[in-house]
């Protein structure tokens, strides 16, 4: 056995730094998360002043203002975060794939075309569908048809790509769903100028009206996929060996991805049914946590989570903040912080 | 000597007649763009991607010289038989020309303004975005078709409906300040847009100051702040407004909100020949508001 | 104990046999597996560790058949090490090897000591320990060879299956393997793909395929199996007899 003692400060070196960072990283997201919070109680339609946040909070509508609307928002914005962050890396991790989202199964294209279908309903009466179906849909709320038009269209993607065995097939179904349903919407928004305007404001994505249900609702659904998939983290790292060498290991792999496949969709149904499209946190979250403090997935998951949150609550306070009482779309803003920092980070590392 | 001057007479008589004719016969326009367009003799065959531009050639009586027009123009009814070219973005070239227009009629917004003009039509390009951009536009429009006249005409009947609506607001309601929602994210239409005009001449307010734009995205809170004294949206949204956190303490919801169904609200965010038209609509859900003691 | 039989395998990959009939027997003690390229000697490994849908035939672990087996079972009496390592992600060179103990831990079980032991003692067998904490995809192929070597032999399986585990090592490091087969054949039932004939000559059994069926299947000294080694390999290589142990030379004369 040889082993040159250099080597060997080296190795321990490297992990106690892995270490070092993997603490830095959750302590700064912890404190993030906190200070973005108590920015989200503070600032309103009136800006960053603190003044205003002293008479709102003293005021009569304190109750009104700061509880009702800023602190659901700010905690709903953190949990839709959480959950499109978790879904995005198990995104990556089930398809290998650095460019992978969670919308990519279909739950995107499923969500805005039950979107579309809902707001399109009384003007498709006569054209295609009966007065009882229409009538069923007017009162379907706008957040069950994404959330279960979410699901609709992993189960297609599912259905298309018989079961969850090949993950190049997975995708491809999905593309394909993500198409079909597109295409189905457009046509449909084509009779009806209403759902047009519905969908347009979907598609972008808005936290402007989460309340305390959503907020129970969310963590709810947080709160049961989070350990789900932090305890099927070992799978995900199992799978960056190879599909052959995971099963070699004694792992059911159909039966995993499904599993993994389904938790996907329901994060991201969640997220979507209450916020509408919000574009790059899931796809950006698990590359800012990686590129950081590199780890196996039992650690970047759950990291994920915590990243996007933050990106999440950040974008959304300075939605509100920069040009108060406007509002800027919250997905512009996750583009420019996440991509930005993304930037920023590979700047470093190549010149570090 | 009387003989030359008779015949020099004629000659003026007849150079003068000749040039008025071909100042009738050759229309000069200058469009949004600043371009200048003439035309030989007005347009018979008409292309319109813009639906408020479609109804004012057609509130403006040349209807039938309309070929084709946008797939979002839906009014008056004899539109709908036209062919359907696309819409903003995607507005079919091919179809366009293959329908040999003598004029492009778009908005300043259109992609394929380019395209069109390459191929050698003429593209007049029109802005409709406040009220005096819609009296602008059907003056331009009227002079196009060769019917300057009509403008005035169509600007009449508007003026006569705006003040008939603005007499149909009830007295007890004039000066409150109305929240007029675009869209649910929400988007308001402010003091400064044509919506919000139209609101000024029926004697309303609005909680949207000019300084904020035409059509500001809001945050919620400050709509909640604003207390609007009515709210005007499509009838959707004013229906599930209440189950909007915070949004059950506006008092406007209880008795005070008009909701429009998908036809009027259209009427509504156009801004058109059927102006005076939408004014009436919005006096009309003001008139059936109760006085409250 | 510890005894995997070939019955009359049938693969077919997109439209093509790639194994016809193959038949044999691997038991305890170092098996090379040699041939030309597209010979199927990887689809024979990948359908001996139950990774190949079957056309026709079946293998069998003590007599049962593997597609009887438990998926947890059959990791942990049989370990397959892939020819090229496709890898992704962030794993450190220890973490991968600790993977290898999935088939005692499963999803849910938490390691222990005696897990991090058997891990270094893994990683002692193929030297790799000194980069245990660098990622994957920052080592070069031979050291990733042997970190995934690590792997396999972490998970303590009686046999192992080895697709090409020598390619990117250099001579030290292929000898240095060699002896390791050689020890681990006293208790284990290793077969592995190689493509260097004077080191498969080392392993006690050669079994030497050509275009998916099975030329030759015997001891190292076995003197028919030195013929169907010539003659697969078209006579570019010849067997050399003087020594205390057949070597197989490269036959560059004519």
């Amino acid at each position: 056995m040889s082993m040159a003692p250099t080597s060997t400060q080296v190795a321990s070196h490297a992990a106690h730094d892995d270490r070092a960072r993997r603490r830095r990283l959750a302590i700064a997201l912890v404190v993030l998360a906190i200070v973005l919070s108590v920015a989200g109680l503070v600032v309103g339609s009136q800006g960053w002043s603190w003044q205003a946040f002293v008479s709102d909070v003293s005021g009569p509508q304190a109750d009104l203002i700061v509880g009702q609307i800023r602190t659901p928002r700010t905690l709903g914005a953190l949990m839709i975060g959480a959950l499109l962050g978790l879904a995005g890396a198990v995104a990556q991790g089930l398809f290998r794939n650095p460019l992978a989202d969670p919308y990519l199964l279909g739950s995107a294209a499923g969500a805005s075309f039950a979107v579309v279908l809902v707001l399109a309903a009384s003007t498709l009466t006569g054209h295609a569908i009966s007065l009882a179906t229409a009538a069923l849909l007017s009162r379907i709320g706008i957040v069950a048809a994404a959330f279960a038009g979410a699901l609709a269209g992993v189960l297609l993607t599912l259905m298309l790509a018989r079961g969850a065995q090949q993950g190049v097939r997975l995708l491809l179904a999905g593309v394909v769903v993500g198409v079909v349903l597109g295409a189905a919407g457009d046509l449909v928004t084509t009779i009806s100028p209403d759902a047009l305007r519905g969908k347009q404001v979907f598609m972008l994505g808005s936290t402007g009206f989460l309340g305390w249900g959503s907020v129970w609702v969310l963590l709810a659904g947080l709160a049961i996929a989070l350990p789900i998939t932090c305890r099927l983290a070992r799978v995900l790292d199992a799978l960056s060996l190879g599909d052959d060498t995971a099963a070699s290991l004694g792992l059911p792999l159909p039966r995993i991805r499904l599993t993994l496949v389904v938790l996907m969709a329901l994060c991201t149904g969640l997220a979507v049914s209450q916020s509408g499209l919000v574009a790059f946190v899931g796809l950006v979250a698990p590359h800012l946590v990686r590129r950081y403090a590199p780890a196996p997935q039992s650690y970047t998951l759950a990291a994920s989570a915590g990243m996007g949150g933050v990106l999440l609550l950040a974008a959304d306070v300075l939605a509100r903040g920069l040009i108060a009482p406007q509002e800027l779309p919250v997905g512009v803003l996750t583009a420019v912080l996440g991509g930005g920092y993304l930037l920023w980070l590979l700047h470093r590392r190549r010149v570090g | 000597m009387n003989v030359w001057i008779r015949m020099l007479w004629a000659l003026v008589a007849v150079v003068t007649a000749g040039s008025s004719t071909s100042a009738i016969a050759q229309t000069m326009l200058r469009d949004d763009r600043g371009t200048v367009h003439r035309f030989d003799a007005p347009p018979q065959r008409i292309v319109s991607l813009l639906p408020s531009l479609t109804e004012t050639i057609c509130a403006l009586g040349a209807c039938a010289r309309l070929v084709g027009t946008d797939r979002f123009s839906n009014w008056p009814a004899s539109v709908r038989a036209l062919p359907k070219l696309g819409g903003l973005e995607d507005a079919q070239v091919e179809r366009i020309v293959a329908l040999r227009p003598d004029v492009v009629l778009a908005a300043r917004s259109a992609r394929v303004i380019d395209r069109l003009e390459s191929l050698g039509l003429q593209v007049v390009v029109v802005e409709s975005q406040t009220h005096a951009d819609v009296k602008r536009t059907a003056s331009l429009l009227a002079q196009l078709i060769g019917a300057p006249a009509e403008a005035e005409r169509l600007w009449d009947a508007i003026e006569r409906d705006m003040r008939r609506a603005a007499a149909r607001v009830p007295v007890y309601l004039r000066g409150q300040r109305v929240y007029f929602e675009v869209s649910s994210a929400p988007y308001a239409a402010g003091a400064s847009s044509f919506i919000g005009e139209t609101l000024a001449r029926l004697g309303m307010g609005n909680v949207v100051p000019p300084e904020m734009g035409p059509f500001p995205k809001l945050n919620p809170e400050y709509v909640i702040r604003a207390q609007p004294d009515i709210v005007m949206a499509p009838r959707r949204d004013v229906e599930s407004m209440a189950k909007r956190p915070g949004w059950q303490t506006l008092r406007a919801l209880r008795g005070r909100s008009c909701g429009f169904d998908a036809e009027r609200y259209e009427l509504l965010i156009r801004p058109g020949p059927r102006m005076g038209e939408a004014a009436l609509a919005m006096a009309d859900c003001l008139a059936s508001m109760e006085e409250m003691r | 104990m510890n005894e995997l039989r070939a019955r009359s395998l049938r693969v077919s990959l997109g439209g093509r046999l790639v194994l016809r009939d193959v038949s044999c027997t691997f038991e305890k003690g170092w098996t090379a597996v040699v041939g030309p390229n597209g010979a199927g000697k990887s689809t024979l490994l990948r359908a001996l560790a139950g990774l190949q849908p079957l056309a026709a035939g079946a293998v069998c672990l003590d007599g049962r058949d593997i597609a009887a087996f438990n998926r947890g079972e059959l990791a942990r009496r049989i370990a397959w090490l892939a020819q090229q390592a496709e890898v992704t992600g962030e794993l450190t060179a220890r973490e991968t090897v600790h993977l290898g103990r999935l088939p005692h831990l499963g999803l849910f079980g938490s390691p222990t000591a005696a897990d991090e032991t058997i891990v270094d003692v893994a990683m002692d067998s193929t030297e790799c320990h000194g980069w245990q904490c660098r990622r994957l995809h920052e080592l070069s192929g031979g050291e990733r060879q042997r970190v995934m070597l690590a792997r396999v032999l972490a998970t303590q399986a009686p046999i192992l299956l080895l697709d090409e585990p020598t390619t990117h090592l250099d001579p030290p490091h292929q000898v240095a393997l060699a002896r390791l087969f050689r020890r681990l054949a006293d208790t284990h039932t290793v077969v592995s793909v190689l493509h260097d004939l004077p080191l498969a000559l080392h392993a006690d059994r050669i079994l030497v395929m050509r275009a998916g069926a099975v030329q030759a299947c015997g001891k190292y000294d076995d003197p028919a199996l030195h013929e169907a080694l010539v003659a697969t390999f078209d006579g570019a290589v010849r067997i050399d007899n003087r020594g205390a142990r057949p070597m197989a030379v490269p036959h560059l004369e004519d």
